[in-house]
């Protein structure tokens, strides 16, 4: 492997929010929005370093499936973060937060570390969402906030490697406490996932409790 | 291509008739109008019991926004302001207008299947319709031989754009397909435009004209065309007649029609009328409904059907969850679960990737998958199956165990997992601009249409199952909602599970 610890993040968020964009930008910096299409192409790694280790964090892409709702408790399965998006320029997606809050507290792993981000903040003139009230809100449900733009490169890189460290950071203080907050182990898959296989999935010895 | 010439004003001969006198009028009307523009429509282009028709009902009004300006078209030459082309000849990028000279040209047919199944995500029908128009080229007589292939294939343009696409014509511009047919005077186009109007009337897409029109009266003049296809349960319980015997229903003695014991059923049996089911939704969806932009926003008008196949994957897995959790007796509920495992197997067995994947996802809810001591009674083979099912419902690296199954030969028929779909073409959609250079990015139009392509394939497949009707609406979201399996939020789930087994 080339990283030392490798963690799982999912991108969630109403449609058009703009989570591919941010992850595009996250994991290929520039890319050229007049290229040839392609499908079924996924730019979902990026390696950062920090502390002296590296740390690959594995994004994964929700859009385009954001109504099967079904399938969302496999998107989480062994996610050790979450990047909840919402459009400061659409005040639905920003009403919606609750819906998806409630949905990773029900279906997430425990010990999942959040962080709430008002992507398109390039479009101000656009704003329907103002700055204090995602800062607000995610203060209520005790998280980071930031506002980003993956359009102009605002805090794009920000907001994924401060999940990235975050995370670590919570791993090693799990580890050093022997154990981890929340009485799940799930926070030690980073450790487990092999890229070349599907995360850790659960056989029936390993069964987590997500409540 | 395309020379300029006068243009035949439809209006014109309608122009000046109060909307009272228009009923008293009625049959008379195209003799006695006198145009006071100074342009007058060749009568013999256009039939005259249209013409009554269009004034009976006082279309003067209307018929003042609907200018037919034929021949007016002046063609630029192209440029890269106005036509970009990719290394291996074709189009990456141009106006609307050169779209359509080169859709003309196109013997192949590849930009007019492109241009037609997305160009409502940069222009408008009435936009591509005038500027198609402008392109045809009145006056019989002294048309050369280019001039009238080229008319021939404006007809075949409109005839394939009304014929896959008609619902999606505006009002406006339907009424001037109907004025233009009146003028090229021709029979298929006729058909395909009357197909059109009856098809929106049945789904009460456009009752909305201008004018309350009885459009049956008119349509009924013209020439008799078959009824567009209506999928309906009995044609296709006809269909599916050929069957062989393995495929012959098995039904439970207990079956009441009504309340369904999952256990009482095989496995295979369920898996084939959930198929069934799957695929009448599945059959139904109108591939631009994919489109992200439609589907989610403006859901219920533009995506009617998507709206009710996915309603149907959510209620399908709920129901999985709730009917283990439910369960009271615990030897019957690891039953229940080798059950939906073996009718998993089946749906694998059947390429039906879409209840598959409900199926599965049924088997993540947090609510079931926490619950370690039904899973730990599972046999071996069960839970291979549910590690196989893992492998291939892994929705990481986009689903790459998914796609290669369903693109593989041997997958038919099959039901593709719309998601995958829909998230090919979201991320078309979000990651690359819509123009290059102030142009349409025909490159990206070209991808969106391929993966909307691939649907149409995937619905072109039909099983060979005999319907059992009464199991395949219990299996439907209506009737799940009745046994409030479906209205089951996540945290009633969550607390049924917790009766099942409390948290350690």
């Amino acid at each position: 492997m080339d990283c030392d610890v490798l963690y799982k993040v999912v991108v969630i968020g109403d449609s058009g929010v703009g989570k591919s964009n941010l992850i595009t930008r996250f994991t290929q910096g520039k890319f050229s929005k007049d290229s040839k299409p392609t499908i079924g192409v996924e730019f979902g790694a990026k390696t950062i370093e920090h502390e002296g280790i590296t740390i690959k964090g594995q994004i994964w892409d929700t859009a385009g499936q954001e109504r099967f709702r079904a399938i969302s408790a496999a998107y989480y399965r062994g996610a050790n973060g979450a990047l909840i998006v919402y459009d400061i320029t659409n005040q639905e997606t920003f009403n919606n937060l609750n819906k998806w809050f409630k949905e990773i507290e029900n279906q997430g792993e425990n010990g999942c570390l959040n962080v709430l981000v008002g992507n398109k903040c390039d479009l101000d003139h656009l704003r329907q969402v103002q700055t204090e009230d995602g800062r607000t809100f995610a203060e209520k449900h005790n998280v980071s906030f930031m506002e980003t733009s993956a359009q102009d490169n605002t805090n794009v890189d920000l907001a994924f490697t401060s999940l990235l460290k975050e995370i670590y950071k919570n791993q090693k203080k799990g580890k050093k406490t022997g154990g981890n907050t929340g009485g799940d182990s799930s926070a030690e898959k980073g450790k487990e996932i092999n890229l070349h296989e599907p995360v850790a999935q659960p056989t029936e010895d390993d069964k987590k409790c997500g409540c | 291509m395309i020379s300029p010439s006068g243009p035949v004003r439809v209006k014109s001969i309608l122009m000046h008739q109060s909307p009272v006198e228009k009923r008293r009028r009625r049959s008379s009307a195209l003799s006695k109008q006198a145009p006071t523009n100074g342009f007058k429509i060749p009568t013999e282009n256009l039939s005259s019991e249209f013409a009554n028709y269009l004034v009976s009902f006082g279309a003067q009004e209307i018929v003042d926004d609907y200018a037919l300006d034929l021949g007016t078209y002046t063609t630029a030459p192209d440029s890269p302001e106005n036509i970009q082309h990719n290394d291996d000849g074709t189009v990456k990028s141009a106006t609307i207008e050169k779209l359509i000279e080169n859709m003309l040209r196109d013997s192949s047919q590849e930009i007019q299947h492109i241009f037609f199944a997305t160009y409502t995500s940069f222009t408008t029908s009435s936009k591509v319709s005038s500027i198609i128009l402008s392109m045809y080229l009145p006056n019989g007589e002294d048309l050369t031989e280019a001039q009238k292939d080229s008319n021939k294939t404006i007809i075949e343009l409109f005839i394939y754009w009304v014929s896959n696409y008609g619902q999606e014509i505006c009002d406006n511009t339907l009424f001037s397909l109907l004025l233009f047919s009146a003028v090229a005077n021709n029979n298929e186009l006729n058909e395909a435009l009357s197909c059109a109007c009856k098809v929106r009337d049945k789904y009460g897409l456009a009752a909305s004209l201008p004018l309350s029109m009885d459009w049956n009266s008119y349509l009924d003049s013209l020439p008799k065309t078959e009824e567009p296809e209506v999928e309906d349960e009995e044609e296709e319980e006809a269909e599916e007649e050929e069957e062989n015997d393995d495929a012959s229903p098995i039904i439970p003695d207990s079956w009441d029609g009504v309340t369904l014991d999952v256990l009482e059923w095989s496995p295979k049996e369920l898996a084939r009328q959930l198929t069934l089911v799957e695929q009448e939704y599945f059959s139904r969806i109108q591939t631009r409904e994919c489109i992200n932009d439609n589907f989610e926003k403006r859901r219920e008008s533009k995506a009617p059907n998507i709206s009710r196949l996915v309603d149907h994957f959510n209620s399908t897995s709920r129901w999985i969850v709730a009917t283990i959790l439910r369960e009271e007796d615990s030897e019957r509920r690891v039953l229940l679960l080798q059950h939906f495992i073996e009718l998993a197997s089946e749906l694998i067995d059947f390429h039906n990737y879409q209840s598959l994947m409900a199926v599965g996802a049924a088997f993540n809810n947090s609510a079931l998958f926490r619950l370690s001591n039904l899973w730990s009674q599972l046999d071996e083979e069960y839970i291979d199956i549910v590690e196989y099912m893992r492998e291939l419902l892994d929705p990481s690296k986009k689903f790459k165990n998914l796609r290669a199954a369903m693109e593989s030969p041997d997958s038919t028929p099959c039901i593709p997992y719309i998601g995958v779909i829909m998230s090919d073409l979201s991320a078309i959609e979000s990651l690359y601009n819509e123009l290059i250079d102030e142009l349409v990015n025909f490159n990206k139009k070209r991808m969106s249409t391929k993966v909307l392509r691939s649907v149409q394939t995937y619905q072109k497949y039909k099983y060979p199952f005999e319907r059992i009707p009464s199991l395949c609406e219990c299996l439907k979201d209506t009737v799940l909602d009745s046994n409030d399996f479906s209205l089951l939020s996540e945290q009633e789930l969550h607390k049924m599970s917790l009766s099942v087994q409390p948290r350690k």
